[in-house]
């Protein structure tokens, strides 16, 4: 009882520190000038695209408990239910995607065209452990600097939209910079266009000739995740979303409804990259683009 | 107490490792046992009385794009070897299904002079995770055959879940049970009608609510 108890109170603690880690760092300018290199290191966790089935938190609105927790789980997996049933069928179409092979060869293409060389790939399944990251940054030459990129991928609740989120970081040798935190750290966010009116007719428009609408789309999230990155780096650390400049854009939650607010950075292809106020960065259609991509 | 206090270390550490996930800060990979367990099955759910048909199984082949891990736990990847075994002793327990059961090799798949042989392969065996909830897939592409030669080609995929009570790393493996034994009554319903001489459809999906009514 006691060791449970404890063990109770330093997840909490170690909870509470790790939530204390802020969305959005940025290099110094001069660390930035000194770096000419990139070790790209890609963590992708999932083996394929899953449905973003909202959680129940009814939990949390009566004060946690047992009671709330039961109905949570409950909730959620018939949730994961309803959308796997829909989805089901669809798994046929996309047997042979292999998102980390895309990431690898699209990261690849898409880096090419940044000043700054890469000099180095790796994509894993596997969780980057600390003793693997303390090395990757000691191997790390004069000018060089460890990237690092953990992807997650979704089709959204109402199957509408396809949604990758990136957590990147970049990391210098441990001597040049703190042990334990990263030098610059990002979460990028992309959403395709909307496709389709929701639910199975969605999902046939997803699927329609070996899956080309969701091949397309994973390769744009890939592509536009490197914009992101690229771009982040150059993002002064103090640059905030400011009121006057904000400008709404749609956004599907999963329900087909809801916009993201935020300063726009860049536009460009159909598609506008904004500094959220949430601090995140967002690569959206513009909404002009929309109903135009909705009809492929 | 007990029970509170662990759910609350299992929560927290839930909401932990998603945290830890987005700092990317340190995480070590869990090795862990693919057992099968024929116990990991839906509330009320047994096996139904399928038929006495001879069911010849070759080992499966774990033809997985990734062959390194099922997902992440909290502790960072849940590494495993091949899950083949994990597969094939499942298949086995067709014979709760009241076919009289026994393996092949992959050479002689067609060479038995009754009843059908199953070969299988495994493309996916992941788990994922949302709020409180484990979440398994096991894809299997299945090919039949009797003493003819190939009857039939076939796609499964089906899914489990479990709550996570402990964030423990056999509570993945449990969940990829669930999968694998909720899959089992499709797969033996397909056996019945093949030894029948009856078609099947190219492709099934089963999940926690069983065989369609």
């Amino acid at each position: 009882m006691h060791q449970l108890r404890l063990v109770a109170i330093l997840s909490i603690a170690l909870l509470l520190g790790a939530c204390a880690t802020p969305t959005r760092l940025s290099l110094t300018p001069e660390q930035r000038g000194k770096i000419t290199e990139l070790a790209a290191h890609v963590t992708v966790v999932q083996d394929e695209v899953i449905v973003a089935v909202r959680p129940s938190n009814v939990s949390a609105g009566t004060g946690g408990g047992l009671i709330g927790a039961i109905i949570d789980s409950n909730v959620t997996n018939s949730r994961v239910k309803e959308s796997q049933q829909i989805f089901g069928p669809f798994y046929a179409a996309i047997e042979d995607v292999d998102y980390r092979k895309e990431f690898n060869e699209s990261i690849e293409r898409g880096l090419s065209g940044y000043p700054i060389k890469v000099s180095k790939f790796t994509t894993t399944p596997r969780a980057l452990s600390n003793e693997k990251l303390i090395q990757l940054r000691n191997d790390l030459q004069p000018g060089q600097a460890l990237l690092v990129i953990i992807p997650h991928y979704t089709l959204s609740m109402d199957f509408r939209s396809f949604d990758s989120e990136s957590v990147v970081t970049i990391w210098l040798k441990p001597e040049a910079s703190d042990l334990n935190k990263p030098s610059q750290r990002g979460v990028l966010h992309y959403q395709s266009a909307p496709v389709g009116p929701g639910g199975k007719e969605s999902l046939a428009l997803w699927g329609a000739q070996d899956a080309a609408v969701l091949r397309n789309v994973m390769r744009e999230s890939i592509t536009e995740t490197v914009r992101m990155a690229m771009l982040d780096i150059n993002v002064p650390a103090d640059t905030a979303a400011q009121s006057k400049d904000l400008k709404s854009f749609a956004f599907n939650f999963g329900d087909g409804k809801g916009e993201r607010k935020g300063q726009v950075l860049k536009t460009g292809d159909g598609r506008a990259i904004l500094l959220g106020t949430d601090q995140k960065l967002y690569s959206l259609p513009d909404v002009a683009n929309v109903t135009t991509t909705a009809k492929q | 107490m007990t029970k509170i206090t662990t759910m609350i270390a299992g929560f927290t550490a839930l909401l932990l490792g998603n945290a830890t996930v987005a700092a990317t800060t340190s995480e070590s990979g869990d090795k862990v046992e693919m057992k099968y367990d024929a116990a990991a099955i839906e509330p009320g759910a047994k096996p139904f009385r399928a038929s006495n048909c001879t069911l010849r199984i070759v080992p499966t082949v774990d033809a997985r794009q990734n062959k390194e891990t099922i997902g992440q736990g909290m502790r960072g990847a849940l590494l495993v070897s091949d899950v083949a075994p994990w597969m094939t002793e499942g298949l086995e327990h067709l014979r709760d299904f009241g076919f009289v059961v026994s393996t092949a090799s992959a050479d002689n798949a067609a060479s038995a002079a009754d009843g059908v042989t199953i070969r299988t392969s495994v493309t996916r065996a992941y788990t994922w995770q949302i709020g409180f909830k484990i979440f398994s897939m096991v894809a299997v592409k299945a090919e039949f055959f009797d003493h003819n030669g190939v009857l039939q080609q076939k796609y499964y995929r089906a899914h489990g879940d479990k709550t996570n009570m402990w964030g423990a790393k056999e509570e993945y493996v449990t969940t990829l049970n669930y999968g694998l034994n909720n899959l089992l009554p499709f797969i033996a319903h397909d056996v019945q009608s093949l030894c029948k001489g009856e078609k099947v459809d190219a492709y099934s999906y089963a999940g926690p609510q069983g065989l369609p009514q």
